[in-house]
């Protein structure tokens, strides 16, 4: 699958399977199109050449199966929305045009909010969180979608290590249940949690094992990087041979 | 006035306040998601090309308020297109729609037959006489819109806090944001008997500021907004029959001062309760 913005290629010769129960981690350096790549799964954006599939179907058709954690940063922080408003969201394409949320849409919200640790906040204004909170509130939100897939755009920027580790605990918790797909461009984060890691700079190279080379690495970010990692369970690669 | 008798000028006093009032529930609900999406310039375009449309009536020789609507809705549906399938600035398409409404306003009144009003008196409002026709065309403009409001309220919500989301959710993102800039456009047309073309933007803006320096919830701002709109138009047009002004500058001199005093009023508030609070 081939991507372009006005004739330049953002992606190039994508080959990606996910299957089910999957859990991929896809690292790569900002600009190598991550979030383009994501995209074209919730058919946001279309291909140039290629073809995407979710589910077995195009993507805009499989999109009440997915859930997505858009970047947080986008955000206005000053919105006047609560907690609860945002999570109530993810159940939108549920009851068609028809106003108001039903009995059930409630239900799911409250049991995604109790999921992620966040019941107790849900009458506080998104700007009243920490950045941890705010993140477990947006993956609230796509698991009120009930999604078959969860795709995380840097779930972990901007949030303390501690935070992060809590964060990739739940997500190891939901993996029981859901596929995941998360792109970052911290190759520090990558938890040994994550089943598969695929690194993308353009061009995408997948590791099962997760096996990481340091020559990979540099191929990704093209240029020398040092890899420091300490022992578990935040190793990063395996020995080199 | 003299001329209309005490009981005339009662009637028609009585009727600038009922418009004031109407508008104030429009304004608060619209200027919420005006404030919030950060659409203010936009609706300032849209306010400035009704001038266009109220100058092509008088010329044409049709009501004035349904060039209003010609023109504002007609602005909306186009910056909506503009801004969705090219890839013009949309700030920049604002501007050149602004300027030639502004334009064809004032050719159209020049060449226009017969009595027409000052321009100045469109521009900024002025002490026009609101018919219960009128007053009739505002109530069910009004309910209009807050029906439409209503019954799409969460989707409304969803494009305004997060259109990437909404799409997502299968929400025809595009026409709802065709929707929303159709609801400021009958906004302003519902705003243009009380304060003027140039002076609407500032009912449409203001209340919902202030409000949103006292809420966080969306539901809550709106109707803030509304109560704060209709204190606001209230002094205003008070100020106006007292002194004998045109409408629009005190209700807008009115409401700049509110919100200075608010801002400044919420500054103490949080200080104070700084102060409550035992030093740790």
């Amino acid at each position: 699958m081939w991507v372009r913005y006005d004739h330049v290629p953002v992606l190039e010769a994508i080959n990606l399977s996910v299957l089910r129960g999957d859990y991929l981690a896809i690292l790569g350096p900002n600009g190598g199109g991550k979030t383009t790549l994501l995209k074209t799964a919730l058919g946001l954006v279309a291909p140039w050449r290629g073809k995407v599939t979710v589910l077995g179907q195009p993507p805009a058709k499989a999109r009440g199966k997915i859930g997505y954690v858009p970047q947080h940063a986008r955000y206005d922080k000053d919105f006047p929305i609560s907690v609860w408003d945002i999570v109530l969201m993810g159940r939108l394409s549920n009851r068609g045009g028809m106003p108001g949320y039903s009995k059930e849409d409630r239900e799911i919200a409250t049991e995604a909010l109790r999921a992620v640790d966040m019941l107790d906040y849900r009458q506080r204004q998104i700007n009243d969180l920490s950045g941890g909170q705010r993140q477990r509130v947006f993956i609230a939100r796509a698991l009120a979608v009930r999604p078959q897939i969860l795709l995380l755009d840097e779930p972990t920027a901007g949030i303390d290590m501690k935070v992060q580790t809590n964060l990739y605990d739940l997500l190891a918790e939901l993996n029981r249940d859901i596929t995941i797909v998360i792109v970052t461009h911290d190759i520090g984060v990558v938890s040994s949690r994550v089943r598969r890691v695929a690194c993308l700079n353009r061009r995408l190279i997948i590791h099962d094992e997760k096996q990481l080379t340091k020559e990979d690495i540099e191929e990704t970010y093209q240029c020398p990087v040092e890899l420091i990692a300490h022992g578990l369970p935040h190793r990063v690669f395996e020995e080199h041979q | 006035m003299s001329l209309l008798g005490p009981l005339a000028e009662f009637a028609f006093i009585r009727n600038m306040f009922i418009a004031g009032l109407l508008a104030s529930v429009a304004c608060g609900i619209i200027g919420t998601y005006v404030v919030v999406k950060r659409l203010v310039f936009i609706s300032g375009g849209i306010a400035h090309t009704c001038f266009g449309g109220i100058g092509l009536a008088y010329l044409l020789g049709f009501e004035p308020i349904l060039g209003a609507v010609l023109f504002a809705v007609g602005t909306a549906v186009t910056l909506g297109i503009t801004s969705m399938k090219t890839r013009l600035r949309e700030d920049s398409t604002i501007g050149v729609l602004w300027v030639m409404g502004m334009a064809l306003g004032i050719l159209f009144i020049t060449k226009a037959p017969g009595i027409v009003p000052d321009p100045m008196t469109i521009l900024f409002g002025s002490i026009v006489l609101v018919g219960s026709r009128d007053l009739l065309f505002m109530v069910g403009l009004t309910i209009a819109i807050v029906l439409v409001v209503v019954c799409m309220y969460k989707q409304l919500l969803a494009i305004t806090f997060d259109e990437e989301f909404a799409k997502i959710s299968g929400i025809p993102t595009g026409s709802l944001y065709l929707l929303l800039l159709v609801l400021i456009a009958l906004t302003v047309v519902l705003l243009l008997r009380v304060v003027g073309v140039v002076l609407a933007i500032a009912l449409l803006t203001i209340p919902a500021t202030i409000s949103g320096l006292f809420t966080h919830d969306m539901k809550r701002m709106m109707g803030l907004a509304v109560v704060v709109g209709m204190v606001l138009v209230t002094i205003g047009l008070s100020l106006s029959v007292l002194y004998d002004l045109d409408p629009g500058p005190p209700i807008v001199i009115v409401s700049c001062v509110s919100l200075v005093l608010a801002l400044m009023g919420k500054r103490l508030w949080s200080r104070l309760g700084q102060r409550g609070v035992p030093a740790r």
